[in-house]
């Protein structure tokens, strides 16, 4: 069988990988403590719909997958549907926990897992990710609705994923490589797998017809411009700051600094963002010791 | 257009000497058209009595619109007599379900498996159409138009407006206006309720202006709080709702299968002594009422 790892001797079929990463993605299990804690939570007819939706919202499989659900074709509702606090609105607090819950059990394979890129920093990665693009989109451009800020965090990188459960043995190597050389991880995935962990997942967020908005943000937010959307910049710029605080690991090098387009947006630079985020750890580890429970 | 009420309680039938003026079949509505067509608005237990009167009707097609699948609305679909004559024709529509993911088709496939009843689906002798419904869509039927609005209740719940000839009617099926999760001093507080806000107007706007609003009205306020998220409304939150969508008569349905006739008119009185909208036609739903215009 053919895998989209294999070296550039023939052009790799994008319709392929899209198919192949499509039907990996229906088996990819949550995260078994948001699994954990939501069938204990669950346990309890009226249980709270706020924790419910703290911790869905705290697994990018979860949410991918809701949002998947509630935005197909077979149930296309006149708006686009961005967040999980909207599918609760339009679906109701029983139909989304029974959601979740039907994902949650599905008969998934296990999570394959490098040490190069472990799931669990990569989670921490994307929650931390989430909260300073909420936080960004507050303070530096004064939004008012950031919740799909949150989730634009939390899938940013759901590319990797899909490449650490596809070919854990050859993105190891991508990652290593671009440890080593020091250079953009997106260019070596381009090098070597053909297609970059953005491009993947913002071709999943499109087939299973989310938000322009979201897939815009996951596939631009690598190669920001003065062009860029707030979103894009807001995302762009939480992971760095995410990546030098040490907050989980993504699998990209270290700026010491924003791009020039970046900081002209957010009109700060990164050390002030940095000095304004010191609580971040301790809301990171908060959220997530309430999803393990 | 003619409208009778073949079923007016909640959850249960529940026939007995307490029940004997508002009737104790499950919820179904008759509705004939100005040009001859038969509407017929969930499939509870009423549904029985009704199929009774149509033998000289027959052959005759009928438009059965499930509003959702919970028991008390598809009860009496098996012993819907047309069923099971040739030459009838039984059109069935409602919505799919995204948690099983099934059409309305399997609503009658389950209920006949041969351990539950005699008679097989593939056996009964009418010609079934099945269609499954997304929000917002409209379905013509002869001078008819009937369009399926998403309601809040534990499961996919479309309430149903019909427009014929310049004259309407809006059925809720089982609704319970959308609240807050959040506390007002929570960050997520306002930004739930624009997304709430913009759900309710879109309710609403769905039944603006009907002749008729039937609505489900299971509890009073004193009761609503311990049954909150149970997917139900109010007999004010009805008012409020015919009030703010400009109908002009209200009827209300889904009793409690524990209510009284006396009960239920001691609470209704009390309603209307509380109320805080001038709304000149108001009733209870009875088994049997018919009203034509
Ligand atoms: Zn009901
Ligand atoms: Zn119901």
């Amino acid at each position: 069988m053919k895998t989209c790892m294999e070296p550039q001797t023939e052009a790799v079929s994008q319709e392929n990988i899209h198919q192949r990463v499509s039907a990996m993605v229906e088996s990819m299990p949550p995260f078994p403590q948001s699994v954990l804690r939501l069938m204990e939570m669950t346990k309890d007819f009226n249980c709270s719909p706020k924790d419910l939706v703290e911790v869905i919202e705290c697994d990018p499989v979860m949410t991918m997958k809701i949002l998947k659900l509630v935005n197909s074709a077979f149930f296309s509702l006149s708006r686009d549907v961005v967040s999980i606090q909207h599918a609760l609105v339009y679906l109701g607090m029983n139909t989304v926990k029974n959601l979740a819950i039907s994902i949650a059990t599905i008969d998934a394979l296990p999570h394959k897992t490098i040490s190069e890129l472990p799931m669990e920093k990569f989670l921490t990665h994307s929650l931390g990710t989430a909260f300073v693009a909420q936080r960004l989109a507050k303070d530096c451009l004064h939004i008012k609705d950031v919740s799909d800020y949150f989730i634009a965090g939390l899938l940013h990188g759901f590319g990797k994923m899909v490449f650490i459960q596809l070919e854990p043995a050859s993105y190891a190597s991508v990652l290593q490589q671009t440890k080593d050389k020091n250079c953009s991880l997106v260019q070596m995935e381009v090098i070597h797998i053909g297609i970059s962990y953005a491009e993947v997942g913002a071709m999943l967020a499109q087939s299973w017809q989310l938000p322009t908005s979201l897939v815009d943000c996951i596939r631009t937010h690598v190669d920001c411009d003065a062009d860029s959307s707030d979103m894009a910049i807001s995302v762009a710029a939480a992971s760095m700051v995410a990546t030098v605080m040490q907050l989980g690991i993504n699998g990209e090098v270290v700026m010491d600094e924003f791009p020039e387009c970046i900081q002209q947006r957010l009109g700060c630079d990164l050390k002030m963002i940095i000095e304004q985020m010191q609580n971040l750890p301790d809301e990171v580890s908060k959220i997530q010791s309430m999803v393990r429970g | 257009m003619i409208v009778r009420f073949r079923g007016v309680r909640g959850s249960i039938p529940s026939p007995g000497p307490h029940t004997i003026r508002y009737g104790g079949n499950t919820t179904c509505i008759e509705v004939w058209t100005d040009d001859g067509e038969l509407i017929i608005l969930d499939a509870g237990t009423g549904i029985f009595p009704l199929s009774q009167t149509l033998f000289d009707k027959f052959p005759l097609h009928a438009h059965i619109f499930n509003t959702h699948s919970h028991w008390d609305h598809i009860q009496g679909l098996p012993f819907f007599i047309p069923l099971f004559v040739p030459n009838n024709q039984v059109s069935i529509y409602g919505a799919y379900d995204p948690i099983t993911q099934n059409g309305i088709q399997e609503i009658l496939t389950e209920q006949l498996q041969y351990r539950f009843f005699p008679i097989r689906e593939c056996e009964l002798k009418s010609q079934i159409h099945y269609h499954s419904l997304q929000p917002a869509e409209a379905v013509q039927i002869g001078a008819a138009t009937v369009t399926a609005v998403l309601m809040n209740h534990p499961v996919v719940n479309f309430g149903y407006r019909i427009d014929c000839r310049g004259k309407s009617l809006f059925f809720t099926g089982d609704h319970e206006p959308c609240y807050n999760i959040y506390e007002p001093e929570d960050d997520e507080f306002s930004m739930y309720q624009t997304l709430i806000d913009q759900r309710n107007r879109g309710i609403i706007d769905g039944m603006h202006g009907v002749d008729m609003l039937i609505a489900d009205s299971s509890y009073t306020t004193a009761e609503y709080p311990s049954k909150k998220g149970w997917g139900h409304g109010t007999f004010e939150s009805c008012l409020e709702m015919a009030e703010q969508a400009g109908v002009q008569q209200l009827f209300h349905t889904h009793h409690e299968p524990t209510r009284s006739d006396d009960a239920l008119e001691a609470i209704f009185k009390d309603a209307l002594s509380k109320r805080k909208y001038d709304l000149s036609e108001v009733d209870l739903a009875s088994e049997g009422l018919t009203i034509e215009w």
